[in-house]
């Protein structure tokens, strides 16, 4: 055995020597490791000589490499992800954001809201939230209901809200308007408002009374272009330009439901009558009668995947002696959800007269299409109630759906006046419009 | 790094279990190994603590409405030599020419139902319908969940039925029972809890019991009558997927998507018009301890079966679309305006029997027939996995239907009467696809040196009896090659084979053509046993063509 401490370090064939010595040493240790290893280790097993063996071996080798069930990648990610976004979305008691809210023509609103479903075991919702827009309207509102008092049959709800409409269009009173005339006017009501219904035959038939407040006041548009309604038009042909109001109001309201749910849409019979009163109290010349009525009938086919729907709308205010109709009180027709032919609020008139028919196709469960005509003209007083200065205008849509309601619409309509695309989260044909 | 070595692990153990059980690797030259075909799958004990399984219904909808295009051809696994799928954790074969009417009707049941008092112990008020749990007077946990008013007994028979159904194909399903009792029989546990609209958990009490009930449709006699689906035993883990594996289930060995049992659950879906066949109505539940600890694979909920959508009539389109539209179907209604109307929306459905919902024969497709969403096992299914789950179906005789559907106690014979029927109507519809895609050949025997078979589609009245050719072979079971015997083209087997019948490790096969359809053709292995021919192997050609 050679020490290394006998050979001198400086000796070129003693460092040969030692090198020589290093490689016999390791390829002596790395095959004794071998062989240890190789003796240490069981001998390979046997093939299995039957299926339950083979079987047994893989089941085996898996047992060796289990480890906890997770969800892939993609799916973890999406639903941390979901449920970061609907903690704010879907929340029925606290903070969360609400999207929409504004009168038709605001543009895509969202803001923070604040509600309480879970107030009295359920029976009483709270709702608050404020709401601004890409066109910079906004509203704030907050309210306070009892929707299903004495099992279901009674419901009261009061509410309170601000709402600032920084650019509705106005093109002129009556039939005749022309597009030339367009213009924007800022229109802000302060509501407060309480009501009552009551609903039976399985809520098929409800009538209630509401009674309220409104504070309106109108201004300058925030657009340049079209001009500001008061740079081109006066009190003397559009009252309640120059001089606002504030009105007490009450409204009774009835309707009547007797549908049938469907696969893609409810058949059956729909009729909603309301006559809201106006009462000036500032200047006692804006006193008026709204009375607004809409009849639905929709009749399903081909095992409710076709819909033949029509819809009749009549909205005419009624004044007594001197008493004028203020503008933006006024019924109006045009945009998404009547004339879709015809720009936003495209007419304005002391009565409006609609009809719209449908037929619908449901494509699959979550896409319907329809076809459609729409038709109907605005007048100044309840006499002129005809179809004299109709406009028309067809168009096709489609329509986005889940199980129960219409997500998002688009309806392309076209009309002597152009064409217009309208991307909506509300189905058609909805409730009759609020009158203020 | 984690997820290639996830890769990695799924691979080597797809790997293992092909190896296991098609025998066809090339590892393992013997194709037919001492105990084949085997009977059941062994399972080794479950010691690795497992976690709940989550799958999210959202994810899982979006990402297989995504997935909807045939996969690439591959291999069923879960099969035995025969083509059989052997008895598992998964499924478990019940020959229905041995279950007497009562054992049909009786299913996984081992009660009459829950017996009072009824103890209500949790419940909730959110979603469509409402539902709860109660406590019987044994202290069984049961889910009892109710019909939507405007279809009485539709919900609650199609969960009951469809679980005797599933049992008697050879699923494991909970014990469901029809509940009629009266309101006053349930009372509150003083621990209740009820889940508000708002999500809230809280107390409950008697008042919210009663609005429960009060929305819970009444017999004439003032009772309701609901479904009481009792508490699967065990630690539940949570749904199975349809796609992959489990990683922590040491038996679980082949992907989801290739179990023969799994895929053919479409053919047995479509049969029952069971359209929400997904992950989430499945369930994994850990029974007993020790060595005997298995992860038991459960399918849950078929309160969507049948006519019923478990809170309204099925839609007419499930069953023949899937929600995200994918065909030329639905395209060809975008491009027409709707006046194209494909045969299912113009069929017509008995709107005078609430209880059945919609649920036809006719326009039915057993070849286009879909769940509500894209399902992976069952975009994979082959013709003969669709075979063997036809066959299933076909044993089922109309006195067998009518057996289960009783179960359903629908009140009205009318009922009773057009539920089997449209069954009935639906399992020949099943046979009839199906069993054209092969050369339905089953049993087949040598006895006295001739080859026995039956043919199934002559069997059940499809297709006259073929004119068929043999092409017989020495099969040399450790090489796997065929030697062709050309002397004998009828069933007799040739003399050449005959001679070493009593020989241990010898075999034989048998090739039977249909002549009239030349793609078609079975080929059987027998083995030499104690001087009998005994059957070890089947092979099917199907249409379109079998992978290699």
């Amino acid at each position: 055995m050679i020490g290394l401490d006998c050979c001198p370090a400086t000796s070129p064939t003693a460092r040969q020597h030692l090198y020589l010595y290093l490689l016999l040493l390791g390829s002596f240790l790395f095959a004794c490791t071998r062989v240890a290893r190789a003796q240490a280790s069981p001998q390979p097993p046997e093939a299995p000589v039957s299926r339950a063996e083979q079987i047994t071996a893989a089941e085996k080798a898996k047992a060796a490499h289990l480890r906890p069930v997770e969800a892939p990648h993609g799916e973890q990610v999406f639903i941390d992800t979901k449920d970061k976004v609907m903690k704010h979305l879907s929340v029925t008691s606290g903070f969360s954001l609400r999207l929409g809210g504004l009168p038709t023509g605001g543009g895509f609103s969202i803001g923070p809201r604040y509600t309480r479903s879970d107030l009295l075991h359920d029976q009483l919702v709270s709702d608050t939230s404020v709401v601004g827009s890409t066109k910079l309207w906004w509203r704030a509102q907050t309210s306070l209901a009892a929707p299903s008092l004495v099992n279901g049959h009674l419901s009261m709800k009061v509410d309170a809200a601000y709402e600032d409409a920084a650019s509705v269009f106005f093109y002129g009173e009556g039939p005749t308007s022309s597009r030339n005339g367009k213009s924007n006017f800022r229109r802000e009501f302060t509501t407060a408002r309480f009501e009552t219904a009551v609903h039976t035959v399985a809520n098929r038939v409800g009538l209630g009374y509401r009674i309220g407040g409104l504070l309106a006041n109108v201004g300058p548009g925030r657009y340049s272009d079209p001009p500001s309604t008061s740079l081109i038009y006066t009190e003397s042909t559009v009252p309640g330009l120059d001089r606002q109001s504030h009105f007490m109001t009450g409204t009774g309201f009835v309707f009547l439901d007797f549908t049938k749910k469907g696969f893609s849409n409810p058949s059956g019979f729909k009729l909603q009558a309301e006559n809201t009163q106006f009462w000036d109290k500032t200047w006692g010349a804006y006193s008026f009668d709204l009375l607004a009525t809409q009849a639905e009938y929709d009749f399903t086919f081909a095992n409710g995947m076709r819909t033949l729907a029509l819809r009749a709308r009549n909205e005419t205010a009624f004044v007594d002696g001197h008493q004028v109709v203020p503008f933006y009180l006024q019924p109006t027709l045009g945009g998404s959800d009547d004339l879709r032919g015809y720009d936003r609020y495209r007419f304005y008139g002391n009565g409006a007269s609609l009809v719209n028919a449908e037929y619908r196709w449901s494509v699959a469960e979550a896409l319907e299409m329809a076809v459609f005509a729409d038709g109907g003209n605005v007048y100044q007083r309840p006499g002129l109630i005809g179809f004299r200065h109709s406009r028309g205008g067809g168009g096709i849509g489609f329509r986005f759906k889940n199980k129960n309601a219409t997500i998002m619409r688009l309806d392309i309509g076209a009309s002597p006046e152009g064409v217009h695309v309208w991307l909506v989260f509300n189905p058609v044909f909805r409730k009759l419009p609020r009158a203020f | 790094m984690a997820r290639l070595q996830s890769g990695f692990q799924k691979a080597a153990s797809c790997l293992l279990v092909s190896m296991a059980l098609i025998g066809g690797a090339a590892a393992q030259k013997q194709r037919f190994l001492a105990d084949d075909p085997i009977a059941r799958v062994p399972e080794i004990p479950v010691a690795y603590s497992l976690k709940v399984q989550q799958i999210d219904e959202l994810y899982d909808f979006a990402y297989n409405s995504a997935h909807y295009k045939l996969p690439p051809p591959t291999p069923s696994l879960g099969i035995n030599t025969l083509g059989e799928v052997p008895d598992s954790s998964w499924y478990t074969n019940r020959d229905l020419r041995r279950m007497t009417r009562e054992q049909l009707q009786r299913g996984p049941r081992t009660s009459a139902g829950p017996v009072p008092p009824f103890t209500v112990v949790a419940a909730k008020t959110e979603g469509v319908t409402p539902g709860f749990r109660i406590l019987d007077g044994r202290g069984h946990l049961f889910f009892v969940k109710v019909d939507p008013a405007t279809n009485p007994e539709m919900a609650t028979a199609s969960d009951v039925m469809g679980a005797l159904f599933f049992y008697a194909l050879g699923y494991n399903v909970p014990e469901n029972y029809i509940l009629v009792a009266k309101p006053e029989d349930f009372g509150l546990s003083p621990q209740a809890s009820i889940t508000e609209p708002s999500g809230k958990n809280q107390p409950m009490r008697g008042k919210d019991l009663e609005k429960i009930l009060n929305v819970v449709p009444r017999l004439p006699d003032g009772r309701i009558r609901v479904l009481a689906s009792r508490a699967i035993s065990g630690k539940i883990m949570g749904p199975f997927s349809y796609l992959g594996v489990r990683t922590d289930d040491p038996n679980d060995l082949i992907p989801h998507q290739q179990r023969r049992d799994l895929r053919g659950l479409a053919v047995f879906c479509a049969w029952l018009n069971h359209t929400d066949a997904k992950s989430l109505n499945s369930l994994d539940a850990l029974q007993d301890t020790g060595l005997q600890a298995r992860l038991v694979h459960y399918l849950v909920d078929f309160g969507a079966a049948f006519g019923s959508d478990s809170d309204i009539a099925k839609d007419p389109r499930h069953g023949r679309e899937f929600a995200v539209p994918t065909d030329g179907a639905q395209l060809r209604q975008v491009f027409t305006l709707g006046l194209y109307f494909p045969d299912w929306q113009t069929v017509r459905y008995p709107s005078h029997l609430k209880a059945v919902g919609n649920f036809t024969a006719a326009a039915f497709d057993p070849g286009k027939w879909r769940p509500n969403y894209p399902n992976p096992a069952f975009l994979a299914m082959y013709p003969s996995d669709a075979y063997w789950a036809a066959k299933k179906v076909m044993a089922f005789t109309d006195d067998d239907i009518r057996a289960i559907v009783e179960q359903g106690q629908l009140s009205n014979a009318e009922t009773v009467d057009y539920v089997a029927k449209t069954l009935s109507a639906r399992r020949d519809a099943i046979g009839r696809a199906w069993f054209r895609r092969v050369l339905p050949v089953e049993g087949p025997r040598i006895e006295d040196n001739e080859l026995h078979f039956e043919n199934l589609g002559v069997r059940y009245g499809f297709t006259s009896v073929p004119s068929y050719g043999y092409e017989w072979f020495r099969w040399d079971n450790q090489n796997g090659t065929k030697e062709a015997v050309p002397t004998s083209h009828s069933t007799t087997v040739p003399s050449e084979l005959m001679l070493g019948a009593g020989h241990k490790d010898q075999y034989l096969g048998c090739t039977i053509k249909d002549e009239g359809q030349p793609d078609l053709s079975t080929t059987v292995y027998f083995r030499a046993d104690r001087g009998t021919w005994q059957l070890v192997g089947i092979d099917r050609t199907t249409n379109p063509p079998s992978l290699p």
